[in-house]
């Protein structure tokens, strides 16, 4: 227990909150009178009326961000947060119950080398610091693909020999994913919940070091009062340009926004759905989601369902933490503009659900405040997207105004008056508010001048932070444009459904930038010849957002590349702490991809590519198949789709069709033999 | 006539090749062990299919195959004859993917067959823990202005 360890009081919560959301309401204010000022003078307008109401919402949003960032940054001044979970006196508990944590992987049609390699890492990592008996490995599931169900099953036999880990790390498959991922984690709750005190809940692409998941467990026993713990987890592990951008923008700014999210949010802090640590009693009596009423996108399962865990846990009285002095956290990014934007979407959907959630009866202020900045996460777009397309319409009508000098009486000339003063100054307040924080991070890297060194020295970091912010501003109005699509999309009821993720390294191909991005260069072409032609100030103001737009395509294209995040990587740019000095963890990470992709070779090399020509992998699905009996019309049915895979060959059966066959044990050792005697064999 | 005896030769080879194959690949390494078991799963198919059905013919001498293969586990094992697949696919797996075991030790009958019995009894893949089973219930959620979740 250190010997500072302070209580936390619920004054210093409301005095934290009040003093954030002042600094906010404040600066919003601020910026308020700033332009309501600039318009009032000429009589305001309907459209600068509408522009008044934007500016403000958009404000908000901005004004949230900068002062999460800059309480981030005083506190990281001072040496950090005496009010964190990792510092504050631990409580007396009884720790009666089981004793044992799990480490839960729910996977859905991922990549099966990837997945066991991050599990292997993890083991491993326990393994080496002595404490992986406290911990069993559960590996959830609700992959349909065939051969990615084998595969998946072989890995984990794998895992389980050769760390001698048998009856320690698990497999199950559901039969049926109801409810996605939230519906997976709580069918293990209720089948397996009692054995376990906590669960830490991992994605696909989570690594978390043993020690991390030793201190997250340990800090779980000293506040029985805690339900989850959320570690921060940072981007690593990837070559794209793209991604090492991000993962240095992560890894070099997310210090601040963390520590400053725990300043105000401290015990009513949120989930983000993975490498967290949840104390399972609680999060099985609050945690079990409804169905919302209607049908998707905003009725039906719910699909961002981490908040809402979240907000049941702190309205039952639990505390929700996140951990900022946590470290060994790690989660990788979508390698290409695409892959995120897709990812986004499906974000997206789950926020704007949560739309309905605002007006649930029950949650405290916080939770709704919560729900309300997932929703204008993406709003935001479409509402930066109306106000520029506003302030070029009311810049083209000002245009259009001829002045009159002399009017009445008057002997001298009266000059229009211009705003240009008060509207440079709003301008460069949101800049300001933007690229402050990145000014904060390179500041606390000078004062924490070795760790700036495993970012490549202060000129690196530097020079990185500057293109960082080129890129980041360029990107920004292709995002503008995508989130703008799906918030339009999902507000007209196209739900989105639950397409896997794509984590691997590919470099995009023309084609597909121009598929992707075709329409983005056309609008900013489109938009760049009229506000030449017709307001050639706004022209110059507009030109950022327009070069985003119309490179959009090479852009997207360059930044896909791995070659190119390397040479990036080697000229020392967009380093990250994870890079220069690799962690423990991330090492077994990387050592046992290549192994599995070696073995995955030799496999190719010998021609053993299918999972169902050997006999062990078939012997083991066998084993693990659910005992369930066989009604004669679906033996039947069975046989037919047995016949028309022999006659017209894999693939013109469908996933689910293919996944029948293997589900039944009569049939699976049929096409075990079948697959012995097909025209390889003799002919 | 001659003609389709060489076909009919042609084609048992061919399949007695892969049965070998087959048995290979169930671990087993002492040659004439593998020759003969093939050549008894050749004879066996054969007296089941047509001469002349390639297919057909290796199919039942790969079922033979398999047939024996899970006999001499059984016994190895100690399993009971049972119509339950679910132990004799557990203990096929263990065996045939637990490294550098040979199966040639199944065929032997000897003292070793013991030893690997209990080596790999701690293997056997236990794919899940006894349930500990929690009851948990969705939350009802009322709300204001829309209609709330069933109860």
């Amino acid at each position: 227990m250190p010997s500072a360890a302070k209580k936390l009081t619920p004054r210093t919560i409301t005095a934290r909150r009040i003093l954030f959301l002042l600094l906010v309401g404040l600066t919003t204010f601020l910026a308020m009178v700033m332009i309501t000022s600039a318009f009032l003078q000429n009589g305001i307008t309907p459209t600068e009326l509408l522009l008044l109401v934007l500016y403000t919402l958009l404000i908000l949003w901005v004004s949230t961000s900068f002062w999460t960032a800059t309480l981030g940054f005083w506190v990281l001044l001072r040496g950090g947060d005496r009010l964190s979970i990792g510092r504050l006196a631990p409580s007396p508990s009884t720790n009666e119950g089981p004793q044992k944590t799990a480490l839960v992987m729910p996977i859905y049609n991922e990549d099966p080398t990837r997945v066991t390699a991050g599990l292997r890492a993890m083991w491993q990592s326990l393994e080496e610091i002595g404490e992986s008996d406290r911990f069993e490995l559960f590996i959830l599931s609700d992959t349909r693909d065939p051969e990615g169900w084998m595969q998946e099953e072989a890995n984990w036999y794998q895992m389980c020999l050769d760390f001698q880990a048998h009856g320690r790390i698990f497999y199950r498959n559901r039969e049926r994913n109801i409810a996605r991922k939230s519906g997976n984690l709580e069918e293990f709750c209720h089948r397996w919940g009692g054995r376990y005190r906590y669960m830490v809940v991992l994605d696909a692409d989570s690594i978390m070091a043993g020690e991390t998941l030793v201190k997250m467990a340990d800090l779980m026993d000293a506040h029985p009062g805690v339900a989850l713990i959320q570690s921060p987890p940072l981007p690593a592990n990837q070559h794209s340009l793209f991604s090492r951008i991000l993962q240095f923008a992560s890894s070099f700014y997310g210090d601040i926004f963390i520590w400053g999210i725990n300043y105000w949010q401290l015990s009513g802090s949120g989930y983000w759905g993975h490498n967290a640590i949840i104390r399972i009693a609680p999060f099985v009596t609050h945690c079990g989601l409804p169905k919302l009423p209607g049908r998707e996108p905003f009725g039906g399962e719910i699909f961002s369902h981490d908040t809402v865990e979240a907000a049941l846990l702190r309205q039952a009285g639990w505390e929700v933490w996140i951990a900022p002095e946590l470290k060994g956290s790690y989660e990788e990014l979508p390698p290409t503009l695409i892959d995120y934007a897709k990812r986004d979407r499906r974000w997206c959907q789950g926020n704007l659900q949560h739309l309905r959630l605002v007006f649930a009866k029950g949650f405290s202020s916080l939770s709704r405040l919560y729900f309300l900045m997932g929703i204008m996460s993406y709003v935001s777009s479409p509402l930066w997207f109306l106000f520029l397309v506003l302030t070029g319409f009311e810049a083209y009508v000002k245009s259009q105004t001829m002045p009159v000098y002399f009017f009445g009486d008057n002997l001298f000339p009266v000059w229009p008056e211009s705003y240009a003063v008060e509207m440079t100054t709003v301008l460069l307040v949101t800049l300001v508010m933007l690229f402050l924080p990145k000014i904060w991070s390179l500041i606390l890297g000078v004062l924490h001048w070795r760790r700036l060194k495993l970012y490549g020295g202060l000129f690196k970091a530097t020079l990185s932070v500057f293109l960082e912010s080129i890129f980041s501003m360029l990107t920004a109005p292709v995002l503008m444009i995508y989130q703008s699509k799906f918030v339009v999309a999902i507000l007209m009821r196209r739900s989105v459904g639950w397409p896997p993720q794509n984590r691997d390294d590919h470099r995009l191909s023309l084609w597909e930038a121009i598929q992707a991005h075709g329409e983005h260069t056309v609008i900013g072409l489109l938009a760049g010849w009229v506000s030449y032609e017709h307001v050639p100030g706004f022209f110059l103001w507009l030109v950022p957002v327009l070069a985003g737009l119309v490179l959009s395509i090479p852009l997207s294209m360059v930044s896909s590349s791995a070659w190119v995040g390397v040479i990036t990587r080697k000229m020392g740019l967009f380093l990250t702490p994870e890079e220069s000095k690799e962690p423990r963890v991330l090492t077994l990470l990387s050592e046992n991809l290549q192994m599995l992709e070696a073995q995955k070779a030799g496999r190719r090399r010998t021609g053993e590519v299918r999972n169902i020509e050997d006999p062990g992998v078939c012997a083991l699905h066998l084993a693990l198949l659910p005992n369930r009996p066989v009604k004669k019309r679906q033996r039947h049915q069975l046989r037919a789709l047995v016949y028309e895979l022999i006659e017209e060959g894999p693939e013109t059966l469908s996933g689910p069709q293919k996944r029948s066959l293997i589900s039944d044990p009569e049939t699976l050792v049929k096409l075990h033999t079948l697959s012995w005697s097909d025209d390889r064999g003799v002919r | 006539m001659n003609q389709v005896v060489m076909e009919d030769e042609g084609v048992a080879d061919a399949v007695l090749e892969r049965v070998q194959e087959y048995w290979r690949t169930l671990g087993l390494s002492d040659e004439v062990l593998i020759d003969s078991l093939s050549a008894d799963c050749l004879s066996r198919g054969r007296r089941l299919v047509s001469r002349t059905h390639s297919e057909a013919l290796l199919r039942r001498a790969l079922e033979e195959a398999q047939r024996r293969f899970d006999h001499a586990l059984a016994a190895a094992f100690g399993l009971p004859p049972s119509n339950d697949p679910y132990p004799l696919a557990a203990a096929r797996a263990a065996f045939l993917m637990a490294p550098d075991i040979s199966a040639d030790t199944l065929f032997r009958h000897d003292d070793t067959t013991r030893q690997l019995r209990e080596s790999l009894a701690g293997q056997l893949p236990q794919s899940t823990p006894p349930e500990s089973p929690l009851e948990m219930l969705p939350v009802p959620l009322d709300f204001w202005l829309f209609q709330s979740t069933d109860r």
